[in-house]
């Protein structure tokens, strides 16, 4: 078990600098979007002069926020989740469960990540049509991105609830770094 | 075709607590394996992809972050202040305060959830200070949050406009005069419920000047649905492009004549808004995944089936439409249900010959309402967090007020024109 603990603790520094990078790439998406689309309409009723490639870079731009906003949500429970029946059972077998749902997480992301980066291959071919020098590859991305830290994560939580279970009273005080732990704050 | 046995991946899975965005992506990865159809596979990347690389999506975050930005500028109350000028001296005043207060923040806002923790955190306490219960003080703001996503903007409309492909700016027409139907309906309740429990009632009337105060204070805000609505209308304006308009006329205000908010405020303002976003749009795109599969697999025309050979009547089949839609609703949060019975529902309901706008508006007020519901309703855990009273007391509170939202559903279902003369009158979204 001490193994596992090992493990635990070793991915919460894995786990930690990414969400941070997260945080900085969601804030920048989300600056970039407002400023990006209110310049598109002022360029196009003030200036008389549309820009060409708004439309383009800011959808760009709300993909990469929805990978990198995704496994901060992930942290602080913010993907809805009806748990009426979980929380009807004992705490042992809610512990079970819970690892269960979160095996089944690994395994959605984990098909994401992979499909993700063989489609991220094809599309190194492609290029983004207001910038033809940049592979439409570097949008693709986002998606093995965020799911590679959602599989990170929820495989971390996985381990803990096998401590749980294993040693419910020396394991259950015993909480893993939250966002905010993590220097994420709203 | 596709076996539907992936329906009970998705439900189970539902069920033992898996976040449903996790659950929609799951669904169909189970089904086309055990279809044998590894090829689709492959193709569910590009899926997602596409599902969430859409112009119209952008006005998700562009909505949110204007709404975090009034709410943390002082905004939400500026128009408390205007609410209790207008209506503080009512029987129940604070109450009746609430709800107007709900309809202003509404016209600002897209969410009901961003309604009730603005508001409750304010004016829940203050409630309590002047001797009504906690809980009906909770009850009353979870009943006005509703209107919260009716009149707009609304970022379920977005949603829904999205994945049906109808008009926002149509939909968001639709809204209005229901919306504000819910919160005069909401406020007869309340008087009602004011006079057989005496709740407290303010003496003197806000006097003239007072009242021009809180006007003019509160005027500023108030412009943001009228650029919304306007900038759509006149065509100036995609409801994407709208949204960047409220980002920087929020921006403008509390910056600059409010003043109350600093620049190093907005890098929280800005993650909020993304992480909300992000949750709101993973789950569009693996809807749209789920869509494709259940397509596939054939379900939309077996549910009709099913539901033909229960009646041929159109007033009928809405009745059981909308009962199955508040029941979806007590459990699923509103975005996720759209998502997921639009596409399959819709369809039959067109062949009926109900408008597609009328259609829209009939599911979004549903689903709203099943947000403010237990077992399972995020206005209800919101302000359950802000009074520390359990969800069942505030639910028992909310009772009057559950009559109000059914005749609402009721008279916006059997009376089109109470959603569909405005659009009509611009032409905007109907057939």
């Amino acid at each position: 078990m001490n193994v596992l603990l090992k493990l635990v603790l070793i991915l919460d520094n894995i786990i930690s600098p990414l969400i941070k990078l997260c945080k900085g790439a969601t804030i920048f998406c989300v600056l970039s979007i407002a400023i990006i689309v209110s310049l598109s309409v002022f360029f196009r009723y003030v200036l008389n002069n549309s820009l060409t490639w708004s439309e383009e870079i800011s959808k760009y731009l709300m993909v990469w926020m929805v990978f990198v906003g995704a496994p901060i949500a992930m942290l602080e429970s913010r993907h809805i989740a009806i748990e009426i029946l979980p929380n009807l059972f004992k705490p042992k077998l809610r512990a079970f469960i819970f690892l269960c749902v979160n095996v089944l997480i690994v395994i959605t992301m984990g098909f994401w990540a992979v499909k993700g980066v063989e489609y991220t291959i094809g599309g190194w071919s492609q290029v983004i049509s207001s910038f033809d020098w940049v592979p439409l590859g570097v949008v693709f991305a986002s998606i093995p991105f965020g799911s590679s830290i959602m599989v990170l994560i929820s495989f971390q939580i996985v381990l803990h609830q096998i401590l749980v279970i294993y040693d419910h009273e020396k394991f259950n005080e015993f909480r893993i770094k939250t966002a905010k732990d993590r220097g994420v704050e709203e | 075709m596709i076996p539907i046995s992936f329906i009970w991946v998705f439900v189970i899975t539902i069920a033992i607590g898996v976040p449903i965005v996790f659950s929609l992506s799951l669904a169909p990865i189970f089904g086309f394996l055990a279809a044998d159809k590894a090829f689709f596979l492959k193709t569910l990347p590009q899926k997602l992809y596409i599902g969430i690389n859409q112009f119209p999506l952008l006005a998700i975050p562009l909505f949110i972050l204007a709404g975090e930005i009034m709410n943390t500028g002082g905004i939400t109350q500026r128009l408390v202040n205007l609410a209790n000028a207008m209506v503080g001296h009512f029987r129940a005043g604070l109450a009746q305060v609430n709800i107007v207060a709900s309809m202003l923040f509404a016209g600002l806002s897209g969410s009901a959830v961003a309604d009730t923790s603005a508001l409750g955190s304010m004016l829940i306490p203050a409630m309590e200070r002047e001797g009504y219960s906690r809980a009906y003080a909770a009850a009353v703001t979870s009943a006005s949050s509703v209107i919260g996503p009716i009149i707009p903007p609304s970022i379920i409309m977005v949603i829904y406009a999205y994945i049906m492909n109808v008009s926002v700016g149509g939909l968001f027409l639709a809204g209005i005069v229901p919306g504000i139907a819910c919160g005069l309906g909401l406020m007869v309740a309340t008087k009602i419920i004011g006079e057989r429990r005496n709740y407290p009632k303010r003496e003197q009337r806000a006097s003239l000047s007072e009242r021009a105060g809180a006007f003019k204070q509160g005027i500023l805000p108030l412009l943001t649905p009228v650029i919304i609505i306007g900038g759509i209308l006149a065509g100036i304006f995609t409801p994407t492009e709208a949204g960047a308009a409220a980002v920087c006329y929020a921006f403008f205000i509390s910056v600059f004549v409010i003043r109350e908010i600093k620049l190093k405020d907005f890098s929280p303002i800005l993650l909020k808004t993304g992480i909300a976003a992000s949750s709101i749009l993973l789950a569009v795109g693996a809807a749209v995944v789920f869509g494709w599969i259940s397509t596939l697999s054939g379900i939309p025309n077996k549910l009709a089936d099913f539901i033909f050979s229960l009646s041929d009547n159109r007033y009928a089949i809405l009745l059981l439409l909308n009962i199955f839609f508040l029941f979806v609703g007590m459990f699923l949060d509103a975005g996720p249900a759209i998502l997921i019975l639009g596409p399959i529902v819709a369809p039959i309901v067109y062949q009926l010959g109900i408008e597609p706008l009328h259609f829209a508006i009939i599911l979004c007020i549903n689903l709203t309402v099943g947000l403010a519901t237990p077992p399972m309703g995020l206005i209800l855990f919101v302000a359950s967090s802000i009074s520390r009273q359990p969800i069942e007391t505030i639910a028992r509170h909310m009772l009057p007020y559950y009559v109000v939202h059914i005749l609402l559903i009721l008279a916006v279902t059997f009376i089109p024109a109470i959603s569909l003369t405005i659009p009509r009158y611009f032409q905007m979204g109907i057939q």
